[in-house]
């Protein structure tokens, strides 16, 4: 059957107010993006939708996929990929890096010191209401001592270029992050769709993560011992990031169990039911959030924990990454603190900006908020996934009335920001090269050695014009390349 | 994962995987256990209703179906054996617990393995009803059966033989044996009945080779043993040969060796190997003519022993 043709001409190619990743004036490629506008130019006809034909049949074959939560029934959904790449450049991303392992050091000094001395409050730097008001602050965690004093072991943190050209971080993702299998499986993918291109280039590998990660986990083992027993713990198969952590504990080769699969012995130790009988676990890489861990100490009905889990972290017998607690630095507000907690804790500047935020629960920024909701960006300060977000300029009036109300109901729960144009990148929407906004989630480990990932997962806005990148909500993804310039 | 290797097998995967065998070889034994007894009842119309209320006691579903039911017809017994999802034994209940077992161990699994599994639940959820009717019935359980013995094929050529295998193993032997033992039961009543029932006495013979078929036995028996289908020798056969996959004997054989192979495995062997001698020293000739309900009773009274001791001893640990 004949198919209708792609024509690539670059010159033509949209311009928005936004920046592009790849393309500069004129059409003409930034500078690490020449080799791959010029090869793309190539396939133009009918061979780029080959090739997106062959992605999308390895996506099925390799079985990537999330799951959605959608009219009560869970469903495990093909992952959506992009074929184009994205193009970091080496001399920004060494940069970026340096940045944000600046940041993880400095929120987890944060957190070691809000569950000891809280100097950071006596000495004035932060407000004590806005970190105790958030309900992050968990009392069973005050006064433990994880191992190299830190809490945060995995940060996702989600960064924007605006249209200055500058990448901005836009929250930081202490709980729980999820997407790295997903970074990981797109550099697959365009192995298999485009391998003549990766030869050309010098791409920065990115399949080292999963050997860091159990080294940053093997790094906060209790027991000093060769090999640590490691395992994943996950909520199960209704999870909508399931794939994930199946994916993870394949890869570091550690065993991926439900709470069930736990219990806590008389010597405060926590073991694995096996065939072979109870096995000691060292590290546990919880994917479950902080109220369902303990049954015992925080949510009582949850299924998902395992009792007396927390007493054997309080005393040492078993670590915890993320540990329990660390969510008292992963709130919009407090992020809006990081660039101070930065210069406070490590007499540093800080080497990435923040996305400037206003507060609601201050009087003045909550009118200039309220006055300026058609401009501004409104977010729940406790929400994750982009749930309950106003993006003022294209909300109706109705939606911006109801988020007023909500603001003046709450203000702790909500802030503003202006709106960060968010770079393009060409994104192949049916027949046509579009401009699509994307974001960008790198991970950074911290135990006793630090680790950035090589780029991260671009997430993209696969429905056009939209800003919204979340894969529950119609978001992609591209394979995202860090490349020497 | 697991098994002779690092790492230890997790209790829970090891649960999930045997019991995904069990639902496998159960949807496949009932699936021909009916596709057998609809056969029949076009060789033998009269003492129709007992034929299908015999099917009742083989799934051992007595109390629950007469609870529902005044009657064992046809239909509602192939309702209940084959599309209900409610009972415990219908095929398409079978099916759907293993596919719930499968979903949750699948990286464990031969991925075509899982495929396989959630696609023949699907097509019994939509088709079920086919095999009520008798147009369509057999192809639809020719169907379930052969892809059920797809699913085991696949899992014994792709699974290395280490932990995950060897309970799946246990699975299928310790079910396998206990629809042999209840199948024999059926054949028991016969024998007891026939006494009692001119008709079905002149037709001990078929319903000897009913039982046969019932287990995918009769070539092989005919391969084994000479001279005519009686009770006498096909209880021998059905109880004591070793060779043939679906005999108790060589059921308890596959799981001595399956258990051998497992750690700490004292308590479940120790019954098990009570029960090879159990059965290698019953007298076929003398338990037909009288004591073979009661043997059977004792024996799958054993079975459910064993597999008490198999939960306890891997899969629900003491703390």
């Amino acid at each position: 059957m004949a198919q209708a043709a792609l024509h690539i001409d670059w010159r033509t190619y949209p311009r928005t107010a936004a920046l592009d990743e790849l393309i500069g004036e004129g059409g003409r490629a930034r500078p690490p993006a020449g080799a791959l506008l010029k090869f793309l130019k190539r396939l133009e006809g009918t061979e780029l939708l080959n090739r997106r034909k062959a992605a999308e049949q390895a996506v099925r074959e390799l079985g990537i996929t999330f799951t959605v939560y959608s009219d009560g029934a869970n469903i495990d959904r093909q992952w959506p990929f992009d074929i184009i790449p994205r193009i970091l450049r080496a001399s920004e991303w060494r940069k970026v890096e340096a940045g944000l392992a600046q940041r993880l050091r400095a929120l987890n000094c944060f957190i070691d010191d809000v569950y000891h001395r809280q100097h950071i409050f006596r000495d004035r730097v932060i407000p004590a209401e806005v970190v105790m008001a958030a309900g992050n602050y968990r009392d069973a965690c005050a006064g433990v001592r994880p191992a190299h004093g830190v809490w945060a072991h995995i940060c996702g943190s989600d960064l924007v270029r605006d249209s200055d050209g500058q990448l901005y971080v836009l929250e930081d993702n202490l709980r729980v992050p999820s997407g790295v299998s997903y970074m990981i499986e797109n550099r697959r993918l365009t192995k298999r769709v485009f391998p003549e291109l990766l030869e050309a280039y010098q791409v920065t590998p990115v399949g080292e993560y999963p050997a860091q990660l159990f080294d940053t986990l093997a790094s906060i083992s209790p027991r000093r011992s060769e090999t640590p027993e490691i395992v994943v713990l996950t909520p199960g198969i209704y999870n909508s990031a399931y794939f994930e952590h199946a994916f993870l504990a394949q890869q570091m080769g550690a065993e991926l169990v439900e709470g069930g699969d736990l219990e806590v012995g008389d010597d405060d130790c926590v073991y694995m039911r096996t065939v072979r009988g109870l096995v000691r676990v060292d590290v546990i890489y919880r994917r479950v959030d902080d109220a369902f861990l303990d049954p015992e100490c925080f949510r009582k009905d949850s299924m998902l924990g395992v009792p007396g889990l927390m007493r054997a972290w309080r005393l040492g017998k078993v670590a915890i990454a993320n540990a329990p607690g660390t969510g008292v630095a992963d709130d919009k507000v407090v992020y809006a603190y990081v660039p101070d907690m930065i210069r406070y804790y490590l007499s540093e500047e800080p080497l990435l900006p923040n996305v400037p935020t206003y507060f609601c629960h201050d009087p003045t920024q909550r009118q200039h908020v309220l006055q300026n909701l058609d401009k501004l960006v409104v977010k729940p300060t406790n929400e994750s996934g982009g749930y309950g977000i106003l993006i003022g300029p294209t909300a109706s009036r109705a939606a911006r009335a109801a988020c007023a109300e909500a603001i003046r109901a709450n203000p702790r729960g909500h802030v503003a920001q202006p709106v960060v144009s968010l770079s393009t990148a060409p994104t192949l929407l049916g027949r046509e090269l579009v401009p699509c906004h994307v974001d960008l989630r790198p991970f950074c480990l911290q135990g006793a050695a630090s680790y950035v990932t090589a780029g991260g997962l671009t997430r993209v806005a696969m429905r056009r014009g939209s800003l919204v990148v979340n894969s529950s909500q119609g978001g992609g993804s591209k394979d995202t390349w860090v490349v020497a310039d | 994962m697991g098994g002779g290797g690092l790492m230890a097998m997790l209790s829970r995967v090891a649960e999930r995987l045997y019991w995904l065998a069990r639902y496998v070889e159960r949807a496949e034994n009932t699936a021909r256990l009916v596709g057998v007894n609809a056969q029949l009842l076009l060789d033998m119309p009269e003492g129709v209703d007992a034929l299908w209320a015999s099917l009742v006691e083989i799934l051992g579903a007595h109390d629950d179906f007469f609870a529902q039911h005044e009657k064992a017809t046809e239909r509602s017994v192939l309702r209940y054996a084959l599309t209900e999802e409610t009972t415990q034994v219908s095929v398409a209940s079978a099916l759907r617990m293993a596919r719930e077992n499968a979903r949750t161990v699948r990286e464990i699994l031969p991925s075509e393995a899982w495929e396989l599994i959630n696609q023949l639940q699907l097509e019994v959820q939509e088709t079920g009803e086919q095999a009520l009717a008798r147009r369509g019935r057999q192809a639809f359980l020719d169907r379930v059966v052969q892809q059920c013995q797809q699913f085991s094929g696949m899992i014994m050529t792709t699974m290395s033989r280490r932990e995950p295998f060897h309970f799946v193993n246990l699975g299928w032997s310790v079910e396998r044996a206990d629809m042999t033992s209840r199948i024999l039961d059926v054949g028991c009543t016969y024998a007891v009945g026939g006494r009692g029932n001119r008709a079905l006495l002149d037709h001990e013979g078929v319903l000897w080779m009913n039982v046969l078929l019932s287990l995918s036995a009769y070539q092989m028996y005919r391969q084994q043993v000479r001279g005519r289908v009686e009770g006498r020798s096909v209880v021998g056969f059905l109880l004591q040969d070793t060779a043939f996959p679906h005999a108790i004997a060589c059921c308890l054989d596959t799981l001595e060796a399956t258990l051998g192979a497992l750690p700490r495995n004292g308590a479940p062997l120790r019954l098990n190997r009570a029960l090879v001698k159990l059965v290698a020293g019953a007298d076929p000739s003398a338990l037909v003519a009288s004591g073979l309900h009661e043997f059977l009773d004792q024996l799958q009274g054993e079975l459910g022993r064993l597999h008490a001791l198999i939960q306890s001893t891997w899969f629900r640990l003491a703390v």
